[in-house]
């Protein structure tokens, strides 16, 4: 069995991704760091289980459970419009593909949190849909629908300058 | 349930997520250094240990006064001279 993780080494494997999920639920990045650093410090009181078969995933459940926890303290929504979109991808070399970036950006900011989160966990993440209704503890046909809707969504919205960027 | 990604889809995915500022990363892990805690038993037997000394100062009696240095000196060379002017005369007496 191997040894379990360190925590500079779960930090380096994951604390982007689990970061990008935080904002996914609070909007803003000095709430995702803070959710972060308290994720980080739990995990440094107890001792990280050997033998997990995606530590990805099981780290996102622990993620997620925290950040529900923190929309109920918080009893927040915001409405996406009001904010500004937190800069989620790396900057682009590409005018057009920062463009695109920036536009992606303000679509998921558009999406409600639920499809957000799921289209993060499917698109950047990785995760599959069984790994998806795991982690958030929803049936696997509404992570999958919920998926399904956010993809529509940013395809409409994203639709004309996707098809002008688009080599035919 | 089509898993199967379109382009769309691919190119979203194709997109990489900014990565984190560096200075987090110290910042972070010294916040979440485990902290060394002094293991419950060992607080409690120092905790008893400290009652027992506590309890034995306070209930054991005082140690009875002993004369001091200075009484000594200011009586003995008293008692001494007295001794010899009494055997002094107890000589003269016998002559």
């Amino acid at each position: 069995m191997p040894a379990a993780p360190t925590l500079p080494e779960l930090y380096d494997a994951h604390a982007a991704g689990l970061f990008h999920y935080f904002t996914s639920f609070t909007g803003e990045e000095a709430d995702a760091k803070d959710l972060l650093q308290e994720l980080f410090i739990k995990l440094g009181k107890q001792s990280i289980p050997t033998g997990i078969v995606n530590l990805r995933a099981w780290l996102l459940r622990l993620a997620h459970h925290q950040a529900v926890d923190w929309l109920r303290r918080h009893r927040v929504r915001r409405r996406a419009e009001e904010e500004m979109p937190p800069e989620m991808f790396a900057t682009q070399d590409d005018p057009d593909q920062a463009e695109f970036a920036k536009r992606l950006e303000a679509a998921l900011a558009l999406l409600p949190m639920e499809q957000r989160s799921v289209a993060q966990l499917k698109l950047w993440d990785g995760l599959t849909f069984e790994e998806i209704a795991e982690v958030q503890g929803i049936p696997l046909n509404t992570a999958a629908s919920r998926y399904r809707y956010a993809l529509e969504k940013l395809r409409s919205e994203l639709r004309p300058l996707y098809d002008e960027l688009k080599p035919s | 349930m089509n898993t199967n990604p379109d382009a769309f889809e691919n190119d979203l995915r194709a997109l990489k997520r900014r990565a984190l500022p560096e200075e987090w990363r110290s910042e972070m892990l010294q916040r979440s250094k485990p902290v060394i805690r002094t293991p419950r038993w060992l607080v409690a037997g120092w905790s008893v240990a400290w009652a027992a000394i506590m309890v034995m100062y306070f209930t054991t009696p005082p140690e009875p006064d002993t004369p001091s240095s200075d009484s000594w000196s200011n009586t003995a060379p008293t008692m001494l001279w007295q001794q010899r002017a009494a055997s002094i005369e107890a000589l003269l007496a016998a002559n």
